[in-house]
């Protein structure tokens, strides 16, 4: 099974989070790892005055690792790769064909970098790691 | 041709090697090296480069060409040195590796009056194109014979469009 990511940036919060393929400052890879099953959170822990210890959560979220097949990439898609780890708003899609891409889910970078095998611009591979915006 | 359970592999030894610089992209000079008398130690090696995918499986992203080519050169005949010094630009040269008894296309091919290759029954030819062909070479002398050991090295992302093999 292959694994098609999209990675896309805007300006304004996306009022429809149906994915489009056309969308402009997208950009399409394919992942050789992917693991979108982990998670990223603060929890509080402490003792209360009775002695009880305890340990809650506040908040947590999804967190989406990847690495993408290494391509030749040109420059105008790393420059819109590159654009992600600073853009407002950052959105993320992931399906098994690059027409079965399901829905945006925003997201924020927390990790963008890029490998160069054999220092050959003809391939090209990133390791990214993304959290889910919205806590679970 | 050798027949192995009634498959044919054909005989590819290296029979030369051409190298077009263009001006159009900024070379010094037009001009196309030819060597066709390479000896039988020169040697082709293509391999795939790959990644594994998070099962452990071969994803193959390209291939690596690596050619040894030894040739004798004369000073007079052909200025190898002269060409393969000051004309070694990145980017402003393709190579194209002939084997058997390929002529080569698309460059300046073989010219009238070039021997046969020995121990050919097949033509095959892979270019490698300007924005990954790299070459560098050395001088060698071996015994009383001296001779030129150029490395060829390049990047294919795919085989298939590039590799052609062909039956005499």
């Amino acid at each position: 099974m292959r694994r098609f990511i999209a990675l896309r940036y805007t300006t304004e919060p996306l009022e429809n989070l149906s994915f489009d393929i056309n969308a402009t400052n997208q950009v399409i890879l394919e992942a050789i790892e992917f693991n979108d099953s982990d998670f990223d959170g603060e929890v509080v822990e402490g003792r209360l005055l009775d002695g009880r210890y305890y340990r809650k959560s506040k908040f947590y979220n999804k967190v989406i690792r990847f690495k993408t097949l290494a391509g030749a990439i040109s420059d105008a898609v790393l420059e819109r790769i590159n654009v992600c780890k600073f853009a407002r708003f950052v959105y993320f899609a992931h399906g098994t064909k690059t027409n079965n891409i399901g829905d945006y889910v925003q997201v924020a970078v927390k990790k963008l970098e890029m490998e160069q095998i054999n220092n050959n611009k003809a391939m090209r591979s990133f390791d990214v790691e993304l959290v889910e915006v919205i806590p679970q | 041709m050798i027949l192995t359970r009634q498959v044919k592999i054909l005989r590819l030894p290296i029979r030369g090697v051409l190298i077009e610089w263009l001006m159009l992209w900024g070379a010094y000079e037009n001009d196309v090296l030819r060597a066709f008398d390479v000896e039988k130690e020169s040697s082709l090696n293509v391999e795939a480069i790959t990644q594994l995918d998070e099962y452990g499986r071969m994803r193959r992203i390209g291939y690596n060409v690596e050619a040894t080519i030894y040739f004798s050169y004369s000073l007079w005949e052909g200025d190898f040195i002269y060409k393969l010094e000051y004309l070694n630009v990145p980017g402003t040269y393709a190579i194209q590796i002939l084997l058997g008894s390929a002529d080569g296309y698309a460059f300046e091919g073989v010219p009238s009056g070039t021997p046969e290759a020995i121990n050919s029954d097949g033509s095959g030819t892979l270019p490698i194109p300007r924005d990954s062909a790299s070459y560098a070479f050395s001088i060698e002398s071996v015994g009383v014979q001296r001779r030129i050991k150029l490395q060829v090295r390049g990047f294919l992302s795919n085989l298939s469009g590039n590799y052609i093999e062909q039956i005499n």
